[in-house]
This record gives C-alpha cells, sequence and structure tokens, in this order.
C-alpha cells in the first residue's frame, strides 16, 4: 500500500501543507484538496492544455506534474493572476475584449499559456503565436480570436 | 432602419459571462461537490455484442472504500422499466442480459473516493457468450445480425410520432420522399450520373467531459447536469420513475462545450438510479477517454444519382443515404428524417426521389453534432456536383447558380423557400475567393486548386419555447430560460432581445440558468433553433412585460405616454419598492407534418439555415500532405443580432468541421475503436487554421425572426468538407469519396491516377 | 490519480538514487520530467512500487562545451536546449530538433535523459543523438560507462540501461566548421509525433561522414547505413540518391499502425532522405524545396 507523503506547496503565494497518496497530480492537488477549481481537466493525459499553470514561472501541464514534483516552487493558477472583483490582468482583459473563447472551459488554460507566451517572448508574430499556443486546445474553435488576444496583451507589454 | 439606433440589436454587445470565464470562477458541473456524494466510475464490455453469462463484482465489493457495486439488477430496484431514449426507448441504464457495443456500460462502482471507485472497476470481470456483430451501415440495412430483438419508438416528439421502425431488421427509421417521376426524369435527361460517398465516424469533444449529478431524496430528485435539454430531461425522467415533473428538478450552469452531444437524455438516467439506489448523491464524470463511448456523429454512405440536361439543368435526382446509428437510437432518427429531407441539395429539381434510413449497428451510439446530419448529405451533394460540372465541362459555381433553389420556389417538400440566401451566400464565396480569376496551379510537385461548396438545412421542427420576463420592484430585470449557455453567446443575444423591448441596456439583465423550478420549457439548446425560437418567445414575453407596466399605469390613472419609471409605478402601486411584473410568452412555429409516403410538407421547417464555402488548397504530390491556404464561410443569419458572436460562432464551427474532414476519425478493428483519447484522435489545434480564414454573413433579414435574426451555430458546417474536397479534385485530378481527406488517401489516389504502386503492395 | 499504487521518493544525490535503485530493482522507475512516464502511468502500461525523483539533483542539469564535446546533464529541461546559446551554435541540429517536441509546456518539464531513456521510437530526440554519434553515459553501482548512441537504442521502449543504472549526461561532438545537417518530419496534425522523420548529419561538406537516423518508421530510432553507404560511393547526385533510396529498404523495418501503413512509411522515407539530401548537398541535389508537413 501507497504511503502517503506530505508536501508543502506555494500556490499563488500562500503555503498549503498538504499529507497525500504520492499518486496525486498537480491538477488534482488544486482542485480537489485545495478547491482550486479555476484550473480544469480536459483530457488529464497532457494532450488539451486546460490544466496549464505556472511552476517556477513557467507553464506547465498540471496533469503531468505529480503535486510532490511541485513541492516547494511556486506555483501560479488562473486564481492567481487577479485578485476577485479586481482588475484584470491585461491577458484576461485581451481575451475579454477580443472574446477569444466560447464556452470558456480551456481559457484559464489558454491565459495562463498565453502568459507565458508574452513572458518568453514567443508572441513576437502571428505565426509565432500559432506555434507557441498550438498546444492548447478549444474545440469550440476561437482560434482567431485567441491570436488576436495574445497579440493585443503582447504589443501592450513590450 | 430603426435597428441601426438601437443600443442593443446589431451590437457587438460583450459575453455577459465574460469575466467570470477569463478569470476561471464560471460554474460548470464539473466542479460540484455535494454532502455525502459518492463518485460512480463505470465498468464497459470488451466485446461489441454478447450475452451476458455472468458479472463477478465481489472482488470490487471487497474493496476497502467502495460503498456499491450496481448492476442492471439494482437499477430494477428503482426503475421498474430502465429503458430510455428520445426516439425509441431502447438504451437500457446498463446493460440488461445483452451488450451491443464494446464500451457499454455494464456496472457502475460508487465510491466516497473516486480513485477507489476507479480501482474497483478494474476489479469486476464478465463472461460473455459473443455474438456475430454488424458494424457498418449498408451490411446492416440486409445483415441477419439483429442489434435489437424487438424495436420500441418512444412516441415523445410530435415529429417523431410515426416511427415503427421495420421490425425484424435493423432499420429504425425509413423516410421517403417522392416528388415527380424520376425515373421518368433520367430516361429524358441527356446525362444520368451516379455516385457514392461516405462520412465517417466522428465525436464532438467537448473539453468539459459528459458529467452528471443526482440528488435524490424522500421522493424528490434534483439534477445538476451538462445538459442542452433541461426540459427533455426532466420529461424523460419523470417517465421513467413513473414521478410527476414537479419532483424533478433539473439544474444546468455553464457547459464545457456541448455541440449537439449533451442533448436528450446522456448520463442523467444512470445517476438517478445510482442515487435512488445508493440513497446518496451521485455524480458521474467521464473521462476524456470514456466521451467516444457516449454518442457521435453519424457516419453515413450516400448514393445520389442525378439526370442532367446538356445546358446543366438538373432534372431528376434520387438520393439513398443511409446512417449509422450505433448501437442505440438516440436521436437519429430525426437526424434521418432532418438532413433526409434536404439531401437533394439546395437546388431547384424538379423530380426527387430520398429514402433515408437509420440503422442499428454494433458501434457507440450516434446523435446530433453541429449540422443534425447536413454535413453528411452536402459531403456528398456537393462533390457529386462538382463530379457533374466537370463532366459537362462546365463553371462549377455557374452550374450551381443555374440549379440554385430561389426565394419563392417550392424545395423538395414542397415548402416554399423563404429568406434562404443562397445564391448570395456562394456569390459572396466566390467572389473571395477571385473565383474568376485565373489561379497559378503550379506545374511541379506542389499543386494548387480551388473548390467552392454550398448547402442547406431545415430545422427541427415542431418545437416550443417559453419565456418569462420578470420586472422587480427598483426596474431591474431577470430573464428566465431554459436555453443553455454553452459558449454560443445566447445569455447575452437573449439579454440584447429582452432589452430592446425594454428598452434597457443588455448588460443589466441578468439571465437566469436553467432551473426547471423556476425557468420555464424550452425543447433544447439545439440545431440553430435558439436565437428564433427562444428568441421569439423572449421578444414578445417583453413585450407581455411593457403591456403589464401599461396597464398599471392606467390602473394608477396615469395618462397615456406618461413614462412614469418603472419604480414609481411600483412604489404607487404597492406603497412601498415591492412586487413584480412578469411578462411570458410561448412560441411555437407553424408545421405541417410531412405526408408519410410522400414526405410532402407545406411547412417542414421554421426557417433555413444556410452555409456556403470556399477553399484553395496546396497539395504535396510527393505525399498527399496538403495545406489549406485560404478557407472562406459564408452564411445567412439573418440580421446578425451580435455580430461579434456571429463571428466566432461561424469560425469555430468551421474550424469543428475542418477537423471532421482532414483528421478526425473513429478508427475500429474488430468492433473495437482505437483511437479513442486525444492521443491519438486528432483535433484541429491553432497550427490547422489557414492562413487566410475569412467568415463572413450575408446581408440578410429572416422576416418572421425575432428582429431578422435566426441560428448561426452550425451553418458553416455544412458545406466546408466538399469544399476542401473539390479544391483538391482541382488541384491534383483525384476524387476522393471518403471522408476524412488524408494525406495517405490522397497519395494512394495519385499513385492509381499515375499507375504507380507503392512499393511492396 | 489514476495510476496504481506507488511509492515517491525524491533523492537529493545520484548516491542516493542509485541506493535506491539498488534496493527495489526492477520495482524502481526514474522519475525525471515525467511527460512520459505519468500518461504511461495513468494508462497503467507501468506499475513501478516506486518513482525516484531526480528532479532534485542540481548537477544533473546544465549545457558545457568543454574539449569539443557538448555535455549535457540527463535533467536538462527541452526549453533549455531550445533557448541555449552553446546548443544553437555547436548543436544545431539539436536545436532544430527540440521545437518540435510536443508544446512548450511539455518542452519546460521534459528532459532530454528522460526522452531517451524512454526511447519512444516516434521522438525526436533518439534519432537525433543516433546522426550525432552521441555518447550516453550512464551511472550504475560500480561507476560511470559510456554507451554510443548506435548501441543504446535496443528495441521498443528499450535501451541498453541497466535497472541499476541512470543515464547521467550526453555527449556530443561540437559541431565542425563546414558541418551541416538536416531535419524533416511528416504528422498527421502539426505538432504531434511524426509518421515519419529523418535527422540527418554530414560534418564535412562531402557525403563521407553523413549520418542519417529515422524516427516514426519504425520500432527504435534507425540508422540508415546503407544509404549512407551508398551516398558514399555514389555521392549525392541523383544516381546516388535513387541508390540511397533503394538501400532503405534494407535498412528500416517500417510499421504500420493508425498514423500510416509500412508501405507509406517506407515511401516517405525515400522522399525525406531526397529532402534531406537538398538541404545538406543543395549542388549535388538541387535546391532546397517547400515542404507541406
Amino acid at each position: 500500500m501507497t504511503t502517503e507523503i506530505t508536501i508543502e506547496l506555494d500556490i499563488n503565494g500562500r503555503s498549503e501543507t498538504l499529507t497525500l497518496d504520492p499518486r496525486v497530480t498537480l491538477l488534482d492537488a488544486l482542485r480537489e484538496h485545495l478547491g482550486l477549481t479555476g484550473t480544469k481537466k480536459g483530457c488529464d493525459q497532457g494532450q488539451c492544455g486546460a490544466c496549464t499553470v505556472h511552476v517556477d514561472g513557467a507553464r506547465v501541464l498540471s496533469c503531468l506534474t505529480l503535486a510532490a514534483q511541485a513541492a516547494g516552487r511556486p506555483v501560479t493558477t488562473i486564481e492567481g493572476l487577479s485578485a476577485p472583483g479586481g482588475e484584470l490582468h491585461p491577458v484576461q482583459a485581451a481575451f475579454l475584449e477580443h472574446d477569444a473563447f466560447q464556452c470558456g472551459y480551456c481559457t484559464p488554460g489558454q491565459i495562463m499559456s498565453a502568459v507565458a507566451c508574452i513572458r518568453e517572448g514567443h508572441a513576437g508574430s502571428d505565426e509565432e503565436i500559432r506555434e507557441y499556443m498550438a498546444g492548447n486546445l478549444c474545440r469550440c474553435g476561437a482560434y482567431p480570436h485567441i491570436v488576436a488576444a495574445v497579440r493585443q496583451a503582447a504589443e501592450m507589454a513590450s | 432602419m430603426a435597428r441601426t439606433a438601437s443600443r442593443n440589436i446589431g451590437q457587438s454587445i460583450p459575453r455577459l459571462e465574460a469575466r467570470e470565464k477569463v478569470t476561471g470562477r464560471a460554474e460548470y458541473v464539473h466542479h460540484l461537490r455535494l454532502p455525502g456524494m459518492l463518485y460512480g466510475k463505470i465498468f464497459r464490455s470488451t466485446v461489441p455484442h454478447a450475452r451476458i453469462k455472468s458479472v463477478d463484482v465481489s472482488a470490487a465489493q471487497a474493496l476497502e472504500g467502495v460503498y456499491r457495486v450496481v448492476t442492471i439488477d439494482d437499477i430494477r430496484e428503482a426503475i421498474p422499466h430502465p429503458y430510455y431514449g428520445p426516439a425509441f426507448h431502447d438504451q437500457p441504464i446498463l446493460a440488461d442480459g445483452k451488450v451491443r457495443f464494446a464500451g457499454e456500460p455494464v456496472a457502475v462502482v460508487l465510491a466516497a473516493d473516486p480513485h477507489i471507485a476507479q480501482e474497483a472497476v478494474g476489479l469486476i470481470s464478465a463472461e460473455y457468450e459473443e455474438l456475430p456483430a454488424v458494424f457498418d451501415e449498408v451490411e446492416a440495412m440486409s445483415s441477419d445480425v439483429l442489434v435489437h430483438d424487438v424495436l420500441k419508438p418512444a412516441a415523445t416528439f410530435p415529429d417523431l410520432k410515426h416511427l415503427a421502425g421495420r421490425t425484424g431488421t435493423n432499420v429504425a427509421l425509413d423516410y421517403h420522399l417522392l416528388r415527380g417521376d424520376p425515373e421518368a426524369g433520367f430516361a429524358a435527361a441527356d446525362h444520368v450520373f451516379e455516385h457514392t460517398y461516405r462520412s465517417q465516424q466522428v465525436m464532438h469533444i467537448p473539453m468539459e467531459p459528459f458529467v452528471s449529478v443526482a440528488d435524490a431524496a424522500d421522493g424528490r430528485l434534483t439534477l445538476h447536469t451538462a445538459s442542452q435539454s433541461p426540459s427533455f430531461v426532466r420529461i424523460e425522467i419523470a417517465r421513467l420513475l413513473g414521478w410527476p415533473e414537479n419532483r424533478v428538478r433539473v439544474k444546468v450552469p455553464y457547459l464545457g462545450g456541448g455541440f449537439g452531444g449533451k442533448l436528450y437524455i446522456k448520463l442523467e438516467a444512470l445517476v438517478t438510479a445510482l442515487s435512488l439506489v445508493a440513497r446518496r448523491p451521485v455524480k458521474v464524470a467521464l473521462t476524456m477517454e470514456e466521451q467516444f463511448f457516449m454518442v457521435t456523429r453519424h457516419p453515413c454512405t450516400f448514393t445520389i444519382k442525378s439526370g442532367v440536361n446538356k445546358d446543366g439543368t438538373i432534372v431528376a435526382r434520387t438520393c439513398k443515404v443511409v446512417w449509422n446509428g450505433g448501437a442505440y437510437a438516440d436521436i437519429g432518427p430525426r437526424v434521418t428524417q432532418k438532413a433526409g429531407f434536404t439531401s437533394a441539395g439546395p437546388y431547384d429539381i424538379e423530380n426527387v426521389e430520398i429514402h433515408s434510413y437509420a440503422v442499428y449497428t454494433n458501434r457507440p451510439p450516434c446523435g446530433a453534432l453541429r449540422g443534425f446530419g447536413a454535413p453528411q448529405t452536402a459531403w456528398a451533394y456537393e462533390c457529386h456536383m462538382d463530379e457533374i460540372a466537370e463532366a459537362l465541362g462546365m463553371d462549377k459555381v455557374a452550374f450551381r447558380r443555374k440549379n440554385l433553389l430561389q426565394n419563392g420556389r417550392p424545395q423538395a417538400t414542397g415548402t416554399i423557400v423563404q429568406d434562404a440566401a443562397l445564391e448570395q451566400a456562394l456569390d459572396q464565396v466566390a467572389d473571395r475567393l477571385n473565383w474568376n480569376e485565373p489561379l497559378d496551379r503550379g506545374d511541379g510537385r506542389i499543386r494548387r486548386g480551388r473548390g467552392i461548396a454550398v448547402g442547406f438545412k431545415g430545422i427541427t421542427a415542431p418545437t416550443t419555447s417559453v419565456a418569462i420576463v420578470n420586472l422587480y420592484a427598483d426596474g431591474s430585470c431577470g430573464l428566465y430560460i431554459s436555453t443553455v449557455e454553452m459558449g454560443q453567446g445566447s445569455d447575452t443575444v437573449m439579454a440584447q432581445i429582452a432589452a430592446e423591448v425594454l428598452d434597457m441596456d443588455a448588460a443589466a439583465i441578468k439571465v437566469v440558468h436553467p432551473d426547471t423550478d423556476v425557468t420555464p420549457y424550452d425543447m433544447g439548446t439545439l440545431g440553430s433553433r435558439s436565437t428564433f425560437h427562444m428568441g421569439t418567445a423572449v421578444r414578445l414575453a417583453a413585450e407581455d412585460a411593457r403591456k403589464k407596466i401599461a396597464e398599471l399605469a392606467r390602473e394608477l390613472g396615469l395618462p397615456e405616454g406618461s413614462n412614469l419609471p418603472l419604480p414609481e409605478l411600483f412604489r404607487r402601486k404597492y406603497g412601498m419598492q415591492a412586487g413584480n411584473i412578469i411578462g411570458t410568452a410561448s412560441f411555437i412555429p407553424k408545421y405541417e407534418k410531412p405526408d408519410a409516403e410522400t414526405g410532402h410538407s407545406r411547412n417542414a421547417t421554421p426557417f433555413w439555415g444556410v452555409g456556403a464555402s470556399g477553399a484553395e488548397v496546396e497539395v504535396d504530390t510527393e505525399t498527399g500532405h496538403y495545406r489549406i491556404t485560404k478557407l472562406v464561410n459564408v452564411a445567412d443569419v439573418g440580421t446578425a443580432l451580435n455580430p461579434k458572436l456571429v463571428q466566432v460562432q461561424l469560425s469555430g464551427a468551421g474550424i469543428m468541421q475542418l477537423g471532421f474532414t482532414t483528421t478526425e476519425e473513429m478508427v475500429y478493428r474488430d468492433g473495437q475503436l482505437t483511437n479513442g483519447s486525444l492521443a491519438d484522435y486528432k483535433i484541429p489545434t491553432l497550427l490547422d487554421i489557414p492562413p487566410e480564414f475569412i467568415n463572413e454573413h450575408v446581408d440578410s433579414e429572416q422576416k418572421d425572426g425575432p428582429f431578422g435574426g435566426k441560428g448561426a451555430g452550425e451553418s458553416t458546417t455544412i458545406a466546408l468538407s466538399p469544399a476542401i474536397g473539390n479544391a483538391l479534385f482541382d488541384a491534383v485530378g483525384v476524387r476522393l469519396t471518403d471522408l476524412p481527406l488524408t494525406p495517405e488517401k490522397i497519395f494512394r489516389a495519385l499513385c492509381e491516377a499515375n499507375g504507380t504502386p507503392l512499393a511492396g503492395e | 490519480m489514476k495510476a496504481p499504487d506507488f511509492d515517491y521518493v525524491r533523492v537529493r544525490s545520484l548516491d542516493e538514487a542509485l541506493a535506491a535503485l539498488a534496493a527495489h530493482g526492477e520495482g524502481a522507475r526514474i522519475l525525471a520530467g515525467g511527460q512520459s512516464l505519468v500518461p504511461a502511468l495513468n494508462l497503467r502500461l507501468l506499475a513501478p512500487e516506486i518513482l525516484v525523483d531526480i528532479g532534485g539533483i542540481a548537477d544533473l542539469s546544465g549545457i558545457a562545451l568543454a574539449d569539443g564535446t557538448i555535455r549535457i546533464g540527463a535533467m536538462t529541461r527541452h526549453a533549455d536546449l531550445e533557448r541555449s546559446p552553446e546548443i544553437a551554435r555547436h548543436v544545431p541540429l539539436l536545436a532544430r530538433a527540440v521545437r518540435e517536441i510536443g508544446h512548450p509546456a511539455i518542452r519546460n518539464r521534459g528532459t532530454i535523459g528522460g526522452s531517451l531513456a524512454h526511447a519512444d521510437p516516434a521522438s525526436e530526440l533518439p534519432a537525433c543523438v543516433l546522426a550525432l554519434e552521441a555518447r550516453i553515459v550512464a551511472r550504475g553501482p560500480s561507476g560511470e560507462r559510456t554507451i554510443a548512441a548506435s548501441d543504446f537504442f535496443r528495441g521498443l521502449y528499450e535501451t541498453a540501461l541497466g535497472p541499476d543504472e541512470i543515464l547521467v549526461r550526453i555527449e556530443i561532438p561540437a559541431a565542425a566548421a563546414g558541418e551541416r545537417f538536416a531535419f524533416h518530419e511528416l504528422a498527421r496534425r502539426h505538432g504531434d509525433y511524426a509518421m515519419a522523420g529523418i535527422a540527418a548529419l554530414a560534418r564535412d561538406t562531402g557525403a563521407a561522414t553523413l549520418r542519417i537516423a529515422y524516427f516514426g518508421i519504425g520500432s527504435r530510432p534507425m540508422l540508415a547505413a546503407g544509404a549512407a553507404a551508398a551516398l558514399r560511393d555514389h555521392g549525392a547526385s541523383e544516381a546516388g540518391a535513387a541508390a540511397a533510396v533503394r538501400a532503405l529498404g534494407a535498412d528500416l523495418e517500417p510499421q504500420s499502425d493508425l498514423q500510416a501503413s509500412a508501405a507509406l512509411r517506407m515511401h516517405l522515407a525515400g522522399v525525406l532522405l531526397r529532402r534531406a539530401l537538398k538541404d545538406l548537398f543543395p549542388d549535388a541535389a538541387g535546391g532546397r524545396e517547400e515542404e507541406i508537413a
């Protein structure tokens, strides 16, 4: 039988101590243990990008990261991007302005991915945005609008 | 026109729910946890057709943390006749003595911890006596293998009341239309062409997989479900339980995508039964992989034959459309009938005969998917149109235009076409493709081509929508509707319509989400119907509220046109901030049931969905790989009530159909799905979007629609596949008849055309 | 949490990691970036007793150039390779190929050591290290040993690593002046695993040093030795290219799967070889061609 482990997670600047089965992914730790449901479970297999969060400031798939692997490293989720009722992050505002979503389910992952994409310097042209945002699936097909939103947010950031 | 001055209609008002969605705070059933809730995980059949000899659940039951393992025998305790379905009551809540497709639910493990439930599923085993199975729709038409021994029509919906099925066969619905005398037409025609085309099985893949939660206690039931049709869920669950509707409450928050998948009954009957058996709230949330076993789009084999005169006039056409419905009918009979009656295409043809058959096979069930069958039929009739034009040496746009149905002319059913901008859409696509300019086709390894197609669809009828506009004492407004916001923008558009009548800002209106205890009946969020049907109901309900405001003013003795603010009216009436004004209305459009023999109807559809597409492609003749360099979609949406929302609907539907055209296909080996995950089943990514991607609507108006509007969610799915298939033919001279259009198929067709088979074959 | 039961240990040093392997034998699996391992666990394709997380061993990552050799620590992330000026300058083939691995979020966690040890026949890096004549360094209980890339990949997900060994670094000869490479892949959808791919390297301007490696074709990454020999003999002329394509029949063992049939794969291997030759020897083989991947 598996031995549970105790880990300390740094989520959106808050320290959270969890005792859990080592099989628990970062995604399940966020959603099931911490009630942070902004991060979405789509395929749970590393194929869709709906669960994208930042670890150490870099975008990762939380479904392919064990919670234990994130221990001690800063994790940012969509909830950490802007305060409730507060001003939206520029990428969120750009998604809103460009209607870069329909059902909204993939949107937190798209936005977390876009924030990182801009920070990495991979949002210099539409072509580059397409390449570096291609890991985030949107079944509603808001892709042209996503490119426009990322482009605008990147221009504002530069 | 007045609407140009409107602050609501025709304005690109941002989605009312935009902030919730970009902050990740939007509510989905996927997040829901209730106190004491159990999770259900499904044990599925591993064989496509078999009698169940035994199911051994003992090891699963013994696993620590397992609450209970449930089979159909347990479900019968709660629901004595556990069969459901919108067209046939053919689907058991869990397999009942037989399994009819590989992946069918056989048993469910309930546990407080979903991971324990999943582990226990792995401990269940079943013994089967395998039966011969049938997978192909054409084979199933005449096969001795019967998927169902007895057919059980449901008789819920008026358009499907005539359903009987053909006893002793796999045919669930046999739709027939006859206009004129096609045989005589063929005999008199200068040329006769006949071709067969096939569409593959694909899946909706909503990013939020199917999920439902049932909470049954003390003779009452609350369902929280990711459903596009809460009203139908209530009706069907109440029927299964033998309860009055008012003891079943169905609540639907936002949906993480639906696309026709989350319609009618899906997991709701199962979670209801589980909750009744367990006496605890129960949640069943499918994985992405399990979604492929829930509902899919029909594969289809379509043989189309046309008699054409030298001048390009089509004088006769026959269509034989066979729809692979999978193991359970779901809404397949409606797909068969609705897509059946338009399967001769948007053309003015004197002699037409259509046979459209829904057949059962041993595959996962098939239902509605963004187009209700129209994309499958257009794939056939629009490739066929190009093949004819090619043979006659006619320009492909001119040939279509010559035969196109004009407003005022009868469609094959006899229904007079109105407000269908077919020619406008076709011309706009041709214009965007610079159709009359020559194209550089290349002469080396890379060849270029372009293609065009146009199509239409009828709308499910007759269906009803009911709306309630509730004006509160401070003058603010709640809009109570059972239309499901699944990304299409219905909350916003319905608020715009109500606001327009009430002279308010759309953003100030609160749209109350479906809750059958609170929001009134709606047939379903499906088939492009909401803007037209619910939109009209909302308009009428808002007008009713206005009328009641005027009555109140009169009652208070105010002179006509006094325009006293509403809060003041309430204060004068009730002496304080109190009371409500409730406007309500229902809407059902005119409809005439098609004649069972001839399919004739003077009113077969409330309106027409129209879409035209054009594509330019580059093909690498060494590999068959191709690139779509330009894609144009033009739809008739009537007046665009919210142009920005219309835009994302049109491009989104186009991108979805692009996947169905180029990469998506459920692949089977011996009845087993071999690619049922996003790792192997490829949906479009950002890199699949053509560099030039144009989505537009024509300038038009649906005269009887709310402020001229009509549905926009499916139109660009209709003609996209044949536009690409026709472009590929134009580029390299090989005709692919079967979707999807893969590089390997193109390359093999080129090899065959050049007489250079692949080495080793 | 769909994976079978396992224990987890995060080690701080290689010795600790080796000790964990020694204690658990075949029951232990090394967890590097987890981008292949976690899905495999979730699909229950693997059922280790214990995962040994080497993510905390700092000296396992990094890229260094010394004595004409680039040394890449096993835990170096794909994203680090992608951003590294050393890699861009001294191993441009790797810089090119790494952009095709999954998507950015995958590349931020996936590691070169993990990718090589996983030995997925459809992935890019194994073929690249074959073409690059890389040496793979493993540490076991009795110290380090060096394995030539051509001896490393044994079969489907099978390598020369022993159960008590850890892949610690990869050593690649830095690019010489005049070195050229070619990299092409054909995928069903952009960003996917290739249905056929080629990584080729010529250490100088002639065909004498040419190494051609394929991925996505058979059950392991493969060197096309016969094709390279044909090109050495005939040069990269049309005759040489034709002979090389013929030789692929004996070099490769293509397989059929959902993506493509074996016969199509063999054809695509020939097409990719001709494209690679155009990149490597533009004068002999004619200019570069446009690609629709």
